[in-house]
């Protein structure tokens, strides 16, 4: 692992000692140097670069209290909140969400999310593949097959970034690896210490600029790529790493210290500690700052893990005292990204997607909370120029199963595949066997033709 | 009236707070899994108490204020050396989760209540098991103990409200109490026990009769925390509503509200002199306030 540490001292291009770059995990999920590099011609592609930022609900959102309230049902499923009317009329949404539903016409909401298999895993929404049977490798997350498919936008940035920190749960720990494409393709993961800095290493950055301590930590890098067979062609891409190292984009990219404070403060800020009792993503408003950051640098693919939305009741918090916690901040957080990206007219460009690996039982069990619900989850898009303003799908009184245009996890990232210019119904990648995969199965599921 | 001095935090929900005994600090447990001490006059954070692998539910100061007591999730009681805050002594608990925590006034007895349906009480100087009280068919979701440390109290997810005489282990069960109780107190005089309800009661009881005969409404919601001031005159009370209110310990009538958080308020202290109150709160904070006449 490759590494870049801050010193003490602001660099001479203004990036502060907090911001500290990470090439990291080469040969553990993160970004190698050729993939960062291969597609830099590309990078004069005439057309505006599209981008995806997923946000993850780490631990399953409770569909019925957020976005699809069922005041008709009794009242051990009820909850404790109201909706409230919308931008939209006739579409409601809770009471604790005000700015999101002030914002509605800029959302799509959907309230039939089907085919989760009720575990704890990001991988169902980083690949909409079911944990088992994979194929040899695993399946690659989304954002690896983008990294895969259409390679670096701007040179010196990753196409591919996950700004997840390490968890202990390993399933919602999963930034979405690249599986059978190889580590070549997995996010490049400055958080993955999770301490709310980009950190660590073994080059300082004083080093830096001593390009002979670089070539020495890269062909150690190389040795133990090479020995684990993950990389293959480094030495063509040597030089140029040092450019990626020392360019700065990337870490200025991170910087938020660059950002205007009002701004950030727009955004809601947020602490990096674990949202929930030990165990979980930050509520950290901020990565929703970085990805916009990002993907403005020109990352194709930004993921993050956000708050603990695992509420079981009691003795961690009602399902409603964490949901007054954590959906405040949410709405804040995501309305501010979607009014920062219109400002700066990426909206269009940018496709949002918020999401959690199920929904949450429609009964509040005896502790006050909500268990897993594989049966119907809920999303929400936004941004990407989708249409928007609208409801798909719809569920029973109770919330228990969809009733209306059930909508798979694989419908969601083939709409966001088609945001990306690929088309999932010709598109492969190899699989290790050689044996061509496509993205989705695409004779089930398709882009939702609501929004595109 | 309650007029706000600080607002102190933590990085994720407050379940408790206390002051110790010479007014002069603060103690909070968070969901975080840590404790902090605060000077209570500053707002300023004096330390962070780590060691619980869970949140931390229950805080309370020794009489001497020169040990801190704490319960956690994490299933254990931790005591604490002040003023250095190290962990002295680890006292592996129920097996389950523990839910609630109180200690008695005369700083003997400290008692927990957990997911195991138990109620258990410790002796404070060595922290051994002295019993463990059996008569819940659910979780217990609220405990107290009176000054003179005679009497434990015990609130269930069972619904069941009781009384238990200590120095037997018997217990009686009191009824028509506002569904599951979630917050108890006894005044310091031990005749009376306050419970906090499920729909947003507050209910006084005869601990000799262990009959009601006051009852006080306001809260929207349950009632998630109550103290009582040293001197047996306001009873303090947190709900799920988010606000803080105080009451007439005697009458039950109404001394004042507040709106003071965006969440469930799981603690609420009194200073000894009965100046100040303090709240903790779901919502990350805790908010310090200076108690005025009418």
């Amino acid at each position: 692992m490759l590494s870049v540490l801050g010193n003490q001292r602001t660099f001479c291009d203004g990036i502060s000692r907090r911001s500290l770059l990470k090439i990291g995990g080469l040969a553990m999920g993160g970004i190698s140097l050729p993939t960062l590099l291969r597609a830099e011609a590309q990078s004069a592609r005439p057309q505006r670069q599209k981008s995806v930022i997923m946000i993850f609900l780490s631990g399953g959102p409770p569909h019925q209290d957020m976005v699809d309230l069922k005041m008709d049902a009794p009242v051990e499923i009820r909850g404790e909140f109201r909706p409230i009317a919308t931008r939209v009329p006739g579409i409601q949404i809770c009471e604790h969400l005000p700015r999101l539903a002030a914002m509605m016409d800029r959302l799509a909401i959907i309230r039939s999310l089907v085919g989760s298999e009720g575990r704890h895993a990001a991988f169902q929404c980083h690949t909409g593949w079911p944990v088992m049977p994979q194929p040899a490798g695993g399946w690659p997350a989304f954002g690896a097959v983008v990294s895969k498919l259409q390679g670096t936008a701007s040179p010196g940035t990753p196409p591919y970034v996950s700004l997840s920190p390490r968890m202990k749960g390993s399933g919602w720990s999963d930034p979405g690896k690249p599986g059978f494409l190889g580590s070549a393709y997995g996010p490049f993961t400055p958080n993955v210490d999770g301490d709310g800095t980009l950190q660590v290493g073994s080059v300082s950055t004083d080093q830096l600029a001593d390009r002979r301590a670089l070539a020495r930590q890269l062909d150690r890098m190389k040795r133990a790529a090479d020995a684990t067979g993950a990389i293959a062609g480094l030495d063509a891409y040597q030089e140029q790493a040092f450019g990626i190292l020392t360019s700065g984009k990337l870490a200025a990219a991170l910087d938020l210290s660059r950002e205007d404070p009002k701004l950030r403060d727009r955004y809601g800020r947020g602490s990096p500690e674990p949202a929930g009792y030990g165990d979980a993503g930050p509520l950290m408003n901020d990565y929703f700052l970085v990805a916009r950051r990002l993907v403005e640098a020109g990352v194709r693919v930004v993921s993050l893990a956000y708050g603990r939305w695992d509420w079981h009741g009691r003795p961690h918090g009602t399902t409603f005292d964490n949901a007054r916690d954590h959906f405040p901040s949410l709405d804040q957080g995501l309305t501010a990204l979607i009014e920062d990206l219109t400002a700066r007219g990426m909206i269009d460009d940018v496709s949002i997607v918020v999401w959690g690996e199920f929904g949450r039982t429609p009964r509040i069990n005896p502790r006050g909370g909500r268990d897993h619900w594989p049966n119907v989850g809920c999303a929400m898009l936004a941004g990407g120029g989708m249409r928007t303003g609208q409801v798909i799908g719809a569920t029973d009184r109770l919330g228990d199963h969809a009733t209306e245009r059930p909508v798979h996890f694989q419908d969601v990232l083939a709409t966001l595949y088609q945001r990306l210019g690929i088309d999932i119904n010709r598109v492969t990648v190899n699989d290790l066997s050689g044996r061509p995969r496509y993205l989705v199965d695409h004779a089930l599921y398709q882009p939702l033709h609501e929004v595109i | 009236m309650l007029q706000l001095i600080h607002t102190l935090t933590h990085p994720n929900a407050v379940y408790a707070v206390a002051f110790s005994p010479d007014g002069k600090q603060l103690a909070t447990a968070s969901l975080d899994n840590t404790l902090k001490l605060w000077d209570a006059s500053t707002g300023s954070e004096l330390a962070r108490l780590r060691g619980h692998t869970d949140g931390v539910c229950g805080v309370a100061f020794s009489v001497d204020g020169k040990r801190l007591f704490s319960a956690s999730l994490d299933q254990s009681i931790k005591f604490w050396e002040l003023p250095a805050g190290a962990a002295a002594a680890t006292i592996t608990g129920p097996g389950r989760y523990i839910e609630c925590f109180a200690t008695s006034a005369d700083g003997r007895l400290l008692a927990t209540g957990s997911h195991d349906t138990q109620v258990r009480i410790h002796d404070t100087e060595t922290g051994s098991l002295k019993m463990a009280l059996k008569g819940h068919a659910d979780v217990i979701f609220a405990v107290a103990l009176s000054a003179d440390g005679k009497w434990a109290a015990s609130g269930g997810n069972d619904g069941a409200l009781k009384l238990w005489e200590l120095a037997t282990g018997k217990s009686r069960t009191l009824t028509g109490n506002d569904g599951v109780p979630q917050s108890l107190a006894f005044r310091q005089d031990g005749q009376t026990l306050i419970s906090g309800g499920g729909t947003g009661r507050i209910e006084w009881w005869s601990v000799a009769t262990a009959e009601r005969f006051l009852t006080a409404e306001g809260h929207r919601g349950v009632v998630k925390s109550l103290a009582i001031s040293a001197d047996d005159s306001v009873v303090a009370s947190g709900g799920a509503d988010g606000t803080v209110r105080l009451w007439d310990a005697r009458t039950g009538a109404p001394r004042g509200e507040v709106a003071g958080h965006k969440n469930s308020v799981y603690g609420v202290a009194f200073s000894a002199d009965g100046q100040r109150l303090a709240s903790a709160s779901f919502d990350r904070s805790i908010k310090v306030w200076d108690i005025k006449g009418e």
